[in-house]
């Protein structure tokens, strides 16, 4: 049991990261991680709508849509339990918590339609996960967007000093940086396996 | 006439919604291993973005203001789960070597943006070229991407082996990083080509994605707009 | 508060829409999408038999092995298709395989779906199993992914007996050349490697009743194919000369077959005599320097493990047995180790003569860290006390196969010895 959720936990931060390996989440990945603490922020955001939308649609799949047949109706109520959800989420937070609000929920706003959340919550329903296991999947896809966030932080702070060409300045160069990151990422493929072996 | 054919090619060349307006990345990325993938996850696209565009303008003055980004996003998912449920149905093969990306078209900036952008504010004529030139511009640059990854990757073209290259490839570029790379690449090319004057935008920001106008961050679209004009 | 109003009539109103828009595709699409889903489900099987029209599961039998996942019958009768999925010891990954098994009892077709490691294994590695009955007489494993190609084979074993212990299919004779490779290893239980094969080269015999002899390689015993009146026998001779024989269905037939016994030690000298001086001197090096020791040769009846000699050490007033063995280790290479037990049965020295080089799974071949650390972990266990697990080293699964192995013989040997006495 510890070492299912274990393996689904470290397979989702490192194997199989949302951003570097299945590139969802790339808009906030590449626009918002020029400095750390934005970086840090915005993971910390997602991790947090991650784990409140998977709270939600995973009851409302098993109960609601499987048992009535409605679910071809996934994809439409999802995105719109993430979108009212978060919009909630965030009126609660600015009236009752405001310092929480201002350090996170800055960053909420951008992380509604996001696909990586939208992708969680998918995924979770897609690989029959029981609920526990997709809180746990839920927390690990948005640890390695974290992750992925604070390192490819770390790394453009180097690359906005460099002088590249000048046809690969900007976004070019942006991606070439990911690119060398993301290979990081795909040496992990089969560790978990072996580590559990 | 003129006005009616740069409003079709506007999507596929000099708003080009992959290579110049920089929307949409995570499924050019994810699904340009393979030309095949590229080319239905683009046919998917182009199909939902025709459609709701129809329909969106048909309704433009009926949707009120306050909700039509929940409305856009309900027509949308609507259309997208229709093509997931057809493909599922009738083209299973690409249905699952797509995955959660087809379902993901609900998110793909395009064609909320799109929605936004144009379909709220033109004719459905008007806005029917519209979705069907961004959408051809959106598969096209799906293609070319996929064509180079898939080429110097796997050897192959569609899935045609091309003897000459079989021993010499590349397996990476069709892996995960190998999709930054090509796109960087082309990005890169397009500055070079155009000496730096195509209208690509500067830079990545969730603030330029038309779905963070969904969530009142309304200067966006303004923003966005303004970049592309001043290139 | 009138805007507000419609905008959650028009909302509704979209909602609404879209939903009785979905209800009557998903109307149209949802049976096209449940056959799809059946003729996914039951594709592969009919790959595997070919001409197959439909499938239909059958319960598998209790005592069926883990490696067997699902079994289906073709509807018309024109054989079975098993499921199988290998354990993951062997590979990253288990090894998924659909097997079809036509009405005479042959495999039809065969299809491995998921492996990791396929490129090593050869695409043609599976093919050759098509037309094999439950024999398997006509394939083998691969050499260098030897365990990987073993697996597959136990698999397709397993696959085999399920049937035909229930009755759908028969059982393939087996040719005499598989069934004295079968008994081989019983007659001579120390020529085996880690995957279960007996490692010999040929050697000379001869007694004309000897159709066939073989020197195990790593100087345990010699094993001879000797033709008797009631049929063919096989028959090993361990490291003291001692000699055992087997028929081909498996049975020690020793005690009825006098004449193949003296026939096979008449062919051969015992290792252990005929190597007695070089012996003497590798169980000398148990002893430091200086240590009154006499070394006399003690014979271990009934001990066929990896044991090549055996002595009886004098140090004054203890008594103490060296024992010398010869497991197989990587390469099917033969490795040289050393025991010393007291008369109590511990273990007061284990050596390792030669390089106890550790070979990982794939490519990386890297020394035991600590390996007078590893060694000494056996000093002063007996064989109530000591466990197989201990020799794992991790990535070198034949080397610890093989110090296993040798800690087993020489436990075998102490206590044939204590036995006789």
């Amino acid at each position: 049991m510890v070492k299912t959720l274990l393996v689904i936990l470290l397979s989702s931060v490192l194997v199989n990261n949302y951003v570097l390996n299945k590139f969802l989440g790339i808009c906030p990945f590449l626009g918002v991680s020029k400095k750390v603490d934005q970086a840090t922020g915005m993971g910390l955001a997602v991790i947090f709508v991650m784990l409140v939308s998977t709270a939600a649609t995973w009851p409302i799949q098993t109960y609601l849509l499987d048992p009535n047949g409605l679910g071809y109706l996934q994809t439409i109520v999802f995105i719109l339990v993430i979108a009212s959800l978060v919009q909630f989420v965030e009126i609660v937070l600015k009236k009752y918590i405001p310092s929480l609000y201002r350090s996170l929920g800055v960053y909420l706003p951008l992380i509604t339609t996001n696909c990586a959340v939208l992708g969680v919550t998918i995924n979770n329903i897609k690989d029959e996960y029981s609920f526990l296991e997709s809180m746990v999947s839920s927390l690990g896809c948005g640890l390695g967007f974290l992750l992925a966030m604070v390192i490819f932080a770390g790394v453009r702070s180097k690359v906005e000093d460099a002088l590249p060409p000048k046809s690969f300045s900007g976004i070019p160069i942006t991606l070439i940086s990911a690119s060398i990151v993301s290979v990081a990422f795909y040496g992990f493929g089969g560790v978990i396996e072996k580590l559990f072996a | 006439m003129k006005n009616k054919a740069s409003i079709f090619l506007n999507g596929i060349i000099k708003e080009n919604p992959v290579l110049v307006l920089l929307l949409g990345t995570c499924p050019t990325l994810a699904t340009t291993g393979s030309v095949v993938s590229a080319f239905a996850m683009g046919v998917a696209a182009t199909a939902v973005l025709f459609c709701s565009n129809i329909v969106i303008s048909a309704l433009r003055k009926a949707i009120p203001d306050k909700v039509r980004i929940p409305c856009y996003i309900v027509v949308i998912a609507g259309f997208v789960t229709v093509v997931q449920m057809l493909m599922e149905a009738y083209l299973p093969d690409l249905y699952n070597m797509l995955g959660i990306y087809l379902a993901l078209i609900v998110v793909n900036c395009i064609i909320l943006g799109r929605a936004e952008m144009f379909a709220r504010k033109n004719n459905v004529f008007d806005s029917a070229l519209d979705g069907l030139g961004m959408g051809l511009g959106f598969t096209f640059a799906l293609i070319l991407m996929a064509s180079f990854r898939e080429v110097l990757g796997a050897g192959s073209w569609a899935g045609h082996e091309i003897a000459f290259l079989k021993n010499y490839t590349i397996p990476i570029l069709t892996a995960a990083p190998g999709g930054f790379f090509t796109f960087g690449i082309m990005i890169a090319l397009m500055n070079k080509l155009t000496k730096g004057k195509a209208p690509v935008r500067k830079s990545f920001s969730c603030e330029g994605c038309p779905n963070a106008a969904a969530c009142r961050k309304v200067s966006c679209e303004a923003e966005v707009k303004e970049e592309v004009n001043n290139g | 508060m009138k805007e507000n109003v419609k905008s959650v009539v028009v909302l509704t109103a979209i909602c609404l829409v879209v939903a009785a828009l979905l209800a009557v595709t998903n109307f149209y699409t949802a049976p096209v999408i449940e056959a799809n889903k059946a003729a996914a489900a039951t594709g592969s099987l009919a790959e595997v038999i070919p001409g197959a029209t439909g499938f239909e599961e059958v319960e598998l039998p209790a005592d069926a092995p883990a490696t067997v996942k699902n079994l289906y019958k073709e509807t018309s009768g024109l054989g079975y298709v098993m499921l199988l999925e290998t354990s993951s010891n062997y590979s990253a990954s288990p090894m998924a395989i659909t097997v079809g098994f036509g009405a005479d009892s042959k495999i039809s077709g065969i299809l491995l779906t998921n492996y990791q490691e396929s490129k090593d294994f050869g695409a043609d590695y599976p093919a050759t199993y098509i037309g094999q009955d439950s024999a398997l007489g006509g394939v083998d494993t691969v050499a260098g992914i030897t365990y990987s190609s073993k697996a597959f084979k136990d698999a397709i074993t397993d696959a085999f007996n399920t049937l035909i212990n229930s009755g759908l299919l028969a059982a393939g004779e087996k040719s005499e050349e598989q069934l004295i490779g079968e008994a081989m290893p019983l007659a001579l239980p120390g020529c085996v490697n880690g995957t279960g094969a007996c490692v010999v080269e040929e050697a000379a015999a001869s007694d004309a009743s000897i159709t066939a002899a073989y020197k195990a390689k790593n100087g345990c015993g010699y094993i001879a194919v000797v033709s008797a009146s009631d049929g063919t026998l096989v028959c090993g001779m361990n490291a003291f000369g001692e000699v055992k024989c087997i028929d081909l269905e498996g049975n020690d037939v020793t005690d009825a077959h006098a004449d193949a016994v003296a026939a096979v030690q008449a062919s051969f000298a015992a290792p252990a005599t005929e190597n007695l001086e070089a012996n003497q001197a590798v169980a000398l090096r148990a002893f430091e320097d200086g240590v009154e020791v006499e070394l006399t040769p003690v014979e271990a009846t009934g001990a066929f493990g990896v044991a090549v000699a055996a002595f009886k050490a004098n140090l004054g007033e203890e008594v103490q047995y060296v024992i010398l063995t010869q497991p197989i280790g990587y390469g099917d290479e033969t490795m040289k180790m050393l025991h010393v037990i007291n008369s109590n049965g511990e273990i007061v020295l284990f050596k390792t003569l030669s390089e106890l080089i550790v070979h990982g799974d794939y490519y990386s071949e890297h020394q035991l860290t600590d390996e007078a650390a590893y060694r000494a972990q056996f000093s002063g266990l007996t064989e109530s006390t000591y466990s197989d697990d201990m020799t794992v080293v991790s990535g070198a699964t034949i080397t610890s196969h093989a110090v296993a192995t040798s800690h087993r013989a020489a436990f075998e040997v102490f206590n044939n010895i204590k036995e006789a006495a």
